[in-house]
C-alpha cells in the first residue's frame, strides 16, 4: 500500500513528506510521517479526533512547525525561513472548518485581497478572477454581501473560491463540513467533487466516507499521530488491515 | 462675569482641545507601534513594551508631566511648557492606547491570522487589511473612553503653568472672585466636550454587541 506512493517517480510528486515528526513540549503529535502525493491525486485523511490529521495538513503550509523531517511542495523545500514558507503558501490553498472568512470585507473583497497583495494582481484582474471563481462555486450573486449574511454552506463555498483565487496547485481541506448543518454539507461536498474532477491535487481531512469512496485515490488512516493504514478506498472500506482501522470504520459507518 | 472673561475661557478651551488632539493623534501613532510590538511574538520586544506600559499605567499623569517638564530641564534640555505637556500626554496616551489595542488585536479570532497566512499574506498586509480593521472595531468603545479621560487629563497641564481651560478658569476666578460661576462654566465646557463622546462610545458598544450576537 504505502509503497505505491513511494515508488512514484519524484518528478510527479506534488507533495512529499519524509520522516516528519512534531512535538508539543514532551507530547509527540506526529510520528515519522511519510506521504507522497502525486499531481492530481486526491487523498482523504481520516482518524479519530486527536490523531494528528489536522496537525499533519497544517504542517504542509507551515501553519504548524515541525521538528524533524522534510516537506517538499511542488519541488520547493519547505524550510522554516519566510522565503520558502511564502513560496509554498502561494501554491497551497486551505479551507478551514470554521471558514475563517474576513468578516469586515465583502465576499468579493475576501476573494480579491490575497491575489492583489500576495500575487500583486491589479484590482481589475483580481476582480475578474474572483467573479469567475465565485461563479464556479455557484455563488456569484452574493458577491457584494458580507460573510455574516450568508449561510454556513455558502460561506464555505466562498472560502473555497477565495483559496482558488490564488490558483494553487494543491488544496488542503481541514474538516470542511464539520461545522455545517447537515442540509448544507452536500453543497460543499459537491463543490469539492467538481474541483476533484477538474484535476486539482487535494488532501482532505474529513469523516465524509461517501466523499472518500467517490473521489479519493487513497484513504490514509491515522491514529495517535502516526499513519496506520493507507489504501485505495475500495480496499480501505472492504478490507481494512488493522484492528484500529476496523474499530474506527465501525464507529464512523454505524453513524450513517 | 463679562464677555471678555468668557472669551478668555474660550481661548483656554482652544488649548485644551489642541492638547487633547496632539496627545491623541501622537499617542495613537506611538500606541499603534506599542500594540504591534506587544503582539510581535518577539519575547524581548514584548517584555520591553510591557515594562513601558507598566510604568505609565502605574504612575500618575501629573508626575509624568512633572518628570518631562522639570526633569528634562535638569539634564539641560530646555523645552517650553507647551512642548513638555505635549510630550508628556503623548507618552501617557501611547501606553494606554497601546494596551487597549493589544487586547483588541488578541481578541481577533486566531482563525483570521491563520487564514491570512494560508493565503500567503505578509505581516504588513495581514495587519493592515485583516487584523487591525477588526481590532479597531473591537477597541472603539474603550478607545473613546480613553479619549474622554485624556481630555480631562489635560487639566493637569495647568499645574506646570500651561494656560489651558482649567488654568484660564483659575486666573479669571482670581480676578473676579466668583469661583462658583467661573468653575461652573469651566465644568460645563468640559462636559460639552466629553459627554457626547461618552454617549457615542456607549452607542458603538451596543451596536457592536448587537452585530456579534
Amino acid at each position: 500500500m504505502s509503497d505505491i506512493s513511494t515508488t512514484r517517480p519524484q518528478a510527479e510528486a506534488m507533495i512529499s513528506m519524509a520522516g516528519v515528526a512534531k512535538w508539543y513540549g514532551a507530547f509527540q503529535a506526529l510520528h515519522n510521517i511519510n506521504i507522497t502525493v502525486g499531481k492530481g491525486e486526491k487523498i482523504v485523511l481520516c482518524g479519530p479526533s486527536g490523531s494528528g490529521k489536522s496537525t499533519l495538513i497544517r504542517c504542509i503550509n507551515h501553519l504548524e512547525t515541525y521538528q524533524k523531517g522534510e516537506i517538499f511542495v511542488g519541488g520547493t523545500r519547505l524550510g522554516h525561513e519566510a522565503k520558502s514558507i511564502d513560496a509554498v503558501r502561494r501554491e497551497v490553498g486551505m479551507v478551514f472548518q470554521q471558514f475563517n472568512l474576513f468578516p469586515h470585507l465583502t465576499v468579493l473583497e475576501n476573494c480579491m485581497l490575497a491575489p492583489m497583495r500576495a500575487l500583486k494582481l491589479s484590482k481589475a484582474e483580481a476582480e475578474g478572477r474572483a467573479r469567475q471563481l465565485l461563479e464556479r462555486v455557484k455563488i456569484a450573486e452574493q458577491a457584494e454581501k458580507y460573510p455574516a449574511q450568508l449561510s454556513g454552506g455558502q460561506q464555505q463555498r466562498v472560502a473555497i473560491a477565495r483559496a482558488l483565487c490564488m490558483r494553487p496547485q494543491v488544496m488542503l481541506f481541514d474538516e470542511p463540513t464539520s461545522a455545517l448543518d447537515p442540509e448544507m454539507v452536500k453543497e460543499v461536498l459537491d463543490t469539492m467533487i467538481d474541483l476533484a474532477r477538474e484535476g486539482m491535487t487535494m488532501i482532505c481531512v474529513t469523516h465524509e466516507m461517501g466523499f472518500a469512496r467517490q473521489v479519493a485515490d487513497r484513504v490514509i488512516f491515522m491514529a495517535s499521530g502516526a499513519i496506520v493504514e493507507e489504501a485505495p478506498p475500495a480496499e480501505f472500506f472492504s478490507d481494512p488491515k488493522h484492528e484500529r482501522t476496523r474499530k474506527f470504520l465501525g464507529e464512523i459507518l454505524s453513524r450513517h | 462675569m463679562g464677555p471678555d472673561e468668557f472669551l478668555f475661557l474660550l481661548i483656554g478651551l482652544k488649548w485644551t482641545v489642541a492638547l487633547s488632539a496632539i496627545g491623541f493623534v501622537c499617542g495613537s501613532a506611538a500606541g499603534l507601534g506599542i500594540a504591534l510590538a506587544r503582539t510581535s511574538g518577539i519575547a524581548f520586544v514584548e517584555r520591553l513594551t510591557a515594562g513601558y506600559i507598566a510604568i505609565f499605567q502605574g504612575t500618575p499623569l501629573l508626575m509624568q508631566l512633572f518628570v518631562v517638564y522639570y526633569g528634562l530641564a535638569l539634564i539641560g534640555i530646555k523645552i517650553d511648557a507647551w512642548a513638555a505637556v505635549s510630550v508628556g500626554l503623548t507618552l501617557h496616551a501611547s501606553a494606554y492606547l497601546g494596551e487597549i489595542w493589544r487586547g483588541a488585536i488578541e481578541a481577533v479570532p486566531r482563525g483570521q491570522t491563520e487564514a491570512s497566512k494560508a493565503l500567503a499574506l505578509g505581516y504588513i498586509s495581514r495587519m493592515k487589511d485583516v487584523i487591525l480593521p477588526q481590532a479597531l472595531r473591537i477597541s472603539l468603545p474603550a478607545t473613546i473612553g480613553f479619549l474622554v479621560q485624556l481630555i480631562k487629563g489635560t487639566s493637569l497641564a495647568s499645574i506646570v503653568g500651561f494656560t489651558e481651560l482649567t488654568r484660564a478658569g483659575n486666573m479669571i476666578s482670581n480676578q473676579i472672585f466668583e469661583p462658583l460661576t467661573v468653575f461652573g462654566i469651566v465644568g460645563i465646557l468640559y462636559f460639552i466636550m466629553c459627554c457626547p463622546l461618552t454617549i457615542y462610545g456607549a452607542h458603538l458598544e451596543r451596536k457592536f454587541a448587537a452585530s456579534t450576537r
